[in-house]
């Protein structure tokens, strides 16, 4: 815990992709460098997907080579687009702000990408922005263990930190405390009781068997006493996680929402069920911070 | 830094969800075996409707190629007692097989000379008055080309031109409406372009031979005369509903004027080759609109002669043939005949075709727009050719059952409908093609798509009661 505080955002990297470019990701990557005095390391993603899919499309209307022809064209104005207009623009702004900052740019899956990338250069902090019904497939967010900011906007400078009986609750509150220290934004604690999937996760991120709705009660109380001894109140609520974190965003205004390692139950028979943290990235419209 | 291994990768989930729906599809096959047979229908038509249904959801799900399904669908139907296997092989040979194979022969040697890039700048240059205009300039352009040349080669050609124009004039992706407008006119400008002659696209021959089976001809001529006011209505008022969804932001065109020039400039003069692939295309479609309704010449006649014209005067090679001629829709084209025909001889066609009667209360105003929505709807979820002959051989029953539409009139419903796929991105590869530049996103296609097509469904219905109904008495 006292690693990640002290290594606070100070190597970010931003993405960009070419199925999704929110300037609202490059203000923050901005806001969070001049505050946090960190460096940017700005990623072009060109997405393959679309290209996968056109050569599945076209695949029995034009030729291989045709395919490969046309592919490869969009990939290098794709990158012409990339390096000559946005990346240039981005850099502009970058530079006046006198911000330390480098760039690539990369054809590939998007999520592949971005865990590469991390584990070659370890940075401490992605932002970047969430668009649905886009061909990226976003799994990293589930999967990689530096913090993740989904970034969508607005300039409420208040963090809404979620902690529940999903989640082991370990990095959540005090990561919380640090980064609303840092920007000195507002912070409110909240811990939801998921009635739906009444089981306990426990520091390791394992799930116990069900638990009765006393037991959640009690884990809750616990950990709301524990919090008070350190002078932190956190307010307490019932029902679906994600419909509880979406109103209480919603009612405190938050600029920012917090949420930890929940390991919430997944689809059955490997069917494709979207995780918690894909839903709530697709339906909110506040930031989103995911912390592994 | 550790990374988790994913939960389930999107290929194993894609092999999964292949091997279901093959799953699904065999099952239907082995139910439709065993069900009794309903009222009116003999067991090779339930067994038809199975395989219909079959080839469908294969032609959905695209769980193995399309070209594949075309060939499951061949060897299906003697194997399943329907039709025999001599009888199913040879309606794979017909004229308009060869004359798609002409087609794409002399489509092979336009791309490989540049002709089409030259023709492309040369209608460009045409509408560099303002963004507006370049941009109906765009749609009306590929509309053209895809008059001569297949669509999806026209979408290929434009997209990196465009693209150019749009780098040149700094236009950031999916930002600019812009740039929106810019790419998907050149989707809709080829889809519409391809419903006006035979050559646009694969569906337009499949349905001439699927009339041609029931004794009704054809020409290249008269097809255009049914189909060029449905391209001419449609393209105005396209391209204003693209103007409607995504206002323009820019006023000045002078780096793309520019960048029209600098390609122009580096194409230099007409090479000789270029000539003669002008020249050949010239009397092939002149031979293709005023000698090809005659018995001993013919659409496939003619395409052939002006292909081996091209291998005559070199400007092609078999080996550009077989760079540039995809071989499996010719494949894919042959299951959808077989379809067609067995649909047609177990009687499977007319047994649906009167279900539909009794629901629709027999209105024929009620019919035609069933029929184009249900085509609409169809060939926005499934490979267009495979849309038309899953739906040709229904709507050519229902014109037998139905006073006052006949046999022509809804297959042409069904012809034109089916290129009209504007909403998804694997509607038709045209709209993969230009999706993969990254100018426009899925929502922007759908919104502008349902409304495009919501347009379609009235111009083809308009079209279809007032000109070919009471001008043309088809």
């Amino acid at each position: 815990m006292q690693e990640i505080t002290q290594n606070l955002f100070k190597k970010i990297l931003v993405i960009v992709s070419s199925e999704f470019y929110s300037k609202d990701v490059i203000n923050r990557s901005m806001y969070l460098a001049s505050k946090l005095n960190a460096n940017v390391h700005l990623l072009y993603i060109i997405e393959e997907k679309p290209l996968i899919e056109l050569e599945w499309q076209s695949g029995l209307h034009r030729t291989y080579y045709d395919n490969k022809e046309i592919q490869q064209e969009v990939i290098d104005k794709q990158r012409q687009t990339a390096d000559n207009i946005i990346i240039q623009e981005i850099k502009h702004r970058y530079e006046t702000q006198n911000i330390s900052f480098s760039y690539d740019i990369i054809k590939g899956e998007f999520s592949k990408v971005v865990s590469k990338t991390v584990e070659q250069h370890h940075h401490d902090l992605v932002i970047m922005g969430y668009e649905r019904g886009c061909m990226v497939d976003y799994w990293i967010i589930n999967e990689i263990d530096v913090p993740v900011w989904i970034e969508a906007g607005g300039h409420h400078e208040s963090i809404l930190a979620i902690c529940s009986n999903l989640a082991p609750n370990q990095k959540v509150p005090s990561f919380s405390m640090q980064l609303a220290k840092h920007l000195n934004w507002e912070l409110q604690l909240l811990y939801v009781i998921d009635l739906k999937d009444s089981v306990y996760v426990d520091e390791n991120g394992k799930r116990s068997p069900k638990k009765s709705k006393h037991d959640l009660i009690f884990s809750r109380q616990l950990f709301v006493e524990d919090l008070q001894k350190k002078g932190i109140s956190v307010h307490t609520t019932e029902g679906s996680l994600e419909n509880e974190t979406i109103k209480a965003a919603r009612t405190t205004g938050a600029g920012l929402v917090i949420i930890g390692r929940e390991q919430k139950r997944r689809g059955r028979l490997g069917l494709p069920v979207k995780n918690i943290k894909q839903k709530m990235a697709e339906k909110s419209k506040y930031s989103l911070l995911f912390i592994n | 830094m550790a990374l988790t291994p994913m939960i389930l990768s999107p290929v194993i989930h894609k092999k999964r969800f292949n091997f279901f729906f093959i799953g699904v599809t065999l099952g239907i096959l082995i139910l439709f075996f065993f069900l009794p047979n309903p009222q009116g229908l003999t067991h090779q038509g339930k067994m038809m409707i199975g395989i219909l249904l079959a080839a469908g959801i294969l032609w959905i799900t695209e769980p193995i190629p399309l070209a594949a399904t075309g060939l499951f669908i061949m060897i299906l139907q003697p194997l399943l007692g329907v039709m025999s296997a001599e009888d199913v092989f040879s309606s794979f040979g017909n004229q308009a097989v060869f004359f798609l194979i002409g087609a794409f022969i002399i489509a092979a040697a336009i791309e490989t000379q540049g002709l089409h890039k030259r023709m492309a700048l040369a209608l460009l240059r045409r509408f560099e008055n303002s963004p507006r205009m370049l941009t109906l300039g765009i749609m009306l352009s590929c509309a053209s080309l895809s008059f001569i040349m297949p669509e999806h080669g026209v979408a290929a050609l434009f997209l990196p031109i465009i693209i150019s124009i749009l780098l040149a004039m700094r236009i950031i992706p999916k930002q600019s409406n812009f740039g929106k407008v810019s790419i998907i006119s050149i989707a809709y400008g080829c889809s519409i372009g391809s419903l006006g002659t035979l050559i646009g696209g694969a569906r337009n021959p499949l349905t001439i031979e699927f009339l041609s089976k029931a004794g009704i001809n054809v020409s290249f001529f008269e097809w255009m005369l049914y189909a060029m006011p449905i391209v001419f209505i449609s393209l105005p008022i396209v391209w204003l509903i693209l103007q409607f969804v995504f206002p323009l932001e820019i006023t000045d065109i002078t780096l793309a004027k520019n960048e029209i020039e600098k390609q122009v400039s580096e194409q230099g003069s007409m090479k000789k080759k270029e000539f003669l692939v002008l020249t050949i295309l010239v009397f092939t479609i002149f031979l293709w609109i005023f000698l090809s309704s005659y018995t001993y010449f013919g659409l496939a006649g003619i395409a052939l002669l002006g292909s081996i014209l091209l291998f005559i005067t070199g400007v092609i090679t078999w080996k550009d043939v077989e760079k540039k001629v995809p071989w499996g829709i010719i494949l894919l084209y042959g299951g959808a005949i077989t379809l067609g025909i067995g649909m047609q001889r177990s009687g499977a066609g007319a047994w649906i075709a009167q279900r539909l009667f009794d629901i629709m209360q027999g209105n024929p105003y009620l019919v035609v727009f069933g029929i184009i929505l249900f085509t609409i709807i169809l060939t926005n979820v499934m490979s267009n050719t495979g849309a038309v002959a899953v739906l040709l051989p229904i709507g050519s029953a229902i014109a037998a059952e139905m006073p006052g539409i006949s046999p022509l009139f809804a297959s042409m419903l069904i012809a034109l409908s089916g290129g009209l796929a504007f909403i998804f991105i694997i509607a038709t590869p045209g709209n993969a093609i230009t999706y993969s530049s990254g100018y426009f996103s899925t929502k922007d296609l759908f919104k502008a798509g349902t409304l495009a097509n919501i347009a379609c469904i009235f111009i083809i219905y308009g079209v279809a009661i007032v000109y070919w109904k009471g001008i043309l008495g088809l």
